[in-house]
């Protein structure tokens, strides 16, 4: 096990590299010389050599390798950079958005669990029934249908013709925050982001459970008298959950590129909104803050899931 | 073996790889059995064509897109008016026999609009997965086929892309370098060649290690003659399925562009670009003839696409005996 974590911690830092250098070549082709961003007008007037100067004091005139190196000093020091447009630390406007997008992505990966695995179940219990047939082309929809058109359609019919559901933000102005009123905000985009989700675990499940139920151990089971439920909990179905650990952390970057539509279309304050409104005012740092967060993040998640595999099946271990 | 999933592509590498590589065995031993006798022998291109067109609903899927395609290159002579035509005495008119699907709030001709917009989206989802697999497979063959650190490092340029999530990169990148249609494809391109260059790898690991590449090697071919010859031949299948799934991802994310208003410029028609209008209340209550047909046009040809690229894997999948 020990050998195994080494190794794959060996395979994680030059990624975690690779994905701060490419960051920060992201930066550099940034519109706009960051020497400027932060002086007035009044001061870019009156000293001609100003510019010089503060590109010397940021270090902008050393080599780029330098500056690398420096700019990954700073990261360790949690400095982000400036917002362009609010003159804040970057930081400071990402904070507050960081709950809501775990509160709306975690309810959705939840919900696209709890369907999903038992329906991709069920699927592969009964291949080729009309519910397999369903539920696959269930699936391909999920994932074909534009996840903005989904949410306009979930607007139109639970906000607008049924008046069942408010269409955006995350409460009601006026009243106090609470649960209650949060869960009626929450329903509309957290379902459009698991039926997102939810067609590749079905599909996932599905195919690691048929492919299970092929193996010898199972023809074994069944031939010594295992019920058939036996044999499906015990001996497939714990074994074909294994590969679904990696789907899960795989499958972040679409969870991240779902929400950013999803929280655009509800108006939901998170920070796939912060993205967009850093697009609009051509706030760039925020969204290069924001997109070194979540590569590092799926980084992080891509190992767990492999350790958590490695735990769960001593043979990825070799 | 588990980490080869593409995020969010929705492309399963295992399967596909080892349908295909089971395909290559299995149809010799088919050939050996009863079918030899049966029938006269096929190529194993001939049944693939054979399962794919048993496979009704990619049959459908490919008419619906080659349908798509000769509308999109006859725009001018399909479409019932200019699609950039405004007419400020009908705005926003309802569905009529002068109009068929209505106008926008500059007096356009939807209809006319779906037909051009269709030219975007094919364009960019052709060009876009084709680049992107183009770029996979040179990149796949060579680490494939080289192995040591050559391999090691370009599989970690892959797990690098791969943690990038993709959209916003995109979003960003065309946000820095102005949108255009070309700008898409090259973005898109480069953020979703990871899939294809991961499958390509693993095709050309085991494809090396087959005795007609040693037979080739011993007849005097070159390495790049092999890899040419050899190994993208049998790389070519398993290629072909995810260059159709890549190409309807392609389509979605111009789409998901345009729809935030990062995508093509208007007043050039783009169906994620008209949906960009429907984000207020008042048309999206009002006026459904403005965002209903372009988002069922995306769905549609999206949805046309990933069956197709199911019934290939199908075709090319020998387990799969329906």
């Amino acid at each position: 096990m020990l050998a195994f974590l080494i190794r794959r911690i060996m395979i994680a830092i030059p990624v975690l590299l690779g994905i701060l250098a490419l960051t920060f070549i992201l930066v550099h082709m940034l519109p706009g010389d960051p020497a400027t961003v932060l002086l007035t007008p009044e001061e870019l007037q009156g000293d001609p050599d100003i510019i010089e100067r503060r590109r010397a004091e940021l270090g902008l005139d050393r080599p780029l390798p330098v500056q690398y190196v420096a700019w990954l000093g700073e990261l360790m020091d949690g400095n982000l950079g400036q917002s362009f447009h609010r003159k804040v630390p970057v930081t400071e406007m990402i904070g507050p958005r960081v709950m809501p997008t775990l509160i709306l992505s975690g309810t959705g990966m939840v919900i696209a669990l709890l369907v999903g695995v038992p329906v991709g179940v069920a699927a592969a219990l009964r291949q080729n029934t009309k519910f397999d047939y369903t539920s696959g082309v269930g699936s391909m929809l999920a994932v074909s249908i534009p996840t903005f058109f989904q949410g306009l359609i979930a607007i139109y019919i639970f906000s607008i013709w049924l008046g069942w559901l408010p269409s955006g933000g995350m409460r009601t102005l006026g009243i106090s925050a609470s649960g209650a009123d949060l869960m009626k905000h929450l329903i509309l985009p957290a379902g459009v982001l698991s039926a997102v989700l939810m067609g590749p675990y079905v599909r996932y499940t599905r195919q690691s459970l048929l492919d299970v139920l092929r193996l010898d151990h199972v023809t074994t089971a069944k031939a010594k008298g295992v019920p058939y439920w036996g044999v499906v909990t015990k001996h497939a179905l714990r074994n074909s959950l294994i590969p679904l650990t990696t789907v899960l952390a795989v499958q972040i970057p679409a969870l991240l590129a779902g929400t950013v539509i999803i929280e655009f279309v509800f108006s939901w304050p998170g920070m796939g909104r912060l993205v967009i409104e850093g697009i609009n005012s051509r706030d760039y740092p925020v969204i290069l803050a924001v997109v070194m967060i979540t590569a590092v993040l799926v980084l992080a998640f891509n190992f767990l899931a492999d350790v958590t595999a490695a735990i769960l099946d001593p043979r990825i271990r070799l | 073996m588990i980490r080869d999933t593409g995020p969010g592509t929705g492309i399963d590498v295992d399967a596909v790889v080892e349908a295909s590589i089971a395909a290559g065995e299995a149809t010799i031993a088919d050939l050996d059995t009863d079918e030899i006798v049966a029938r006269p022998p096929r190529s194993p291109f001939r049944i693939a064509v054979h399962r794919f067109m048993k496979h009704r609903l990619a049959l459908v899927s490919a008419l619906v897109v080659a349908l798509l395609g000769l509308m999109a290159v006859f725009a001018p002579i399909v479409a019932p008016a200019d699609p950039n035509a405004v007419d400020l005495s009908s705005l926003r008119t309802a569905p009529s026999a002068g109009h068929l699907l209505g106008t926008d709030s500059a007096g356009r001709d939807v209809l006319s609009r779906i037909i051009y917009g269709a030219r975007v989206s094919l364009t960019v989802g052709i060009a876009a997965a084709i680049s992107a697999a183009g770029l996979g497979t040179v990149l796949g063959l060579i680490a494939g086929f080289t192995r040591g650190w050559v391999d090691t490092i370009i599989m970690r340029i892959v797990d690098i892309f791969l943690s990038f999530p993709s959209l916003i990169v995109i979003l960003l990148l065309v946000a820095i370098l102005g949108p255009s249609v070309s700008t898409i494809v090259v973005v898109i391109a480069l953020f979703e060649w990871p899939t294809s260059c991961r499958i390509v790898r693993q095709m050309t690991l085991a494809l090396r290690e087959h005795d007609f590449v040693l037979a080739a090697r011993a007849s005097g071919s070159s390495n790049l003659r092999i890899m040419r010859r050899h190994i993208l031949s049998g790389v070519m299948s398993p290629l072909t399925v995810v260059t159709t799934l890549l190409s309807a991802q392609a389509i979605l994310l111009e789409a998901a562009l345009s729809f935030l208003g990062l995508g093509v410029r208007q007043p050039q028609a783009s169906w994620g670009g008209m949906l960009n209008e429907a984000q207020s209340i008042t048309v999206l209550e009002g006026l459904p003839w403005l965002w209903l047909p372009p988002g069922i046009a995306i769905a549609a040809t999206v949805l046309a696409i990933n069956f197709i690229g199911d019934g290939l894997r199908d075709a090319f999948d020998p387990r799969q005996t329906r």
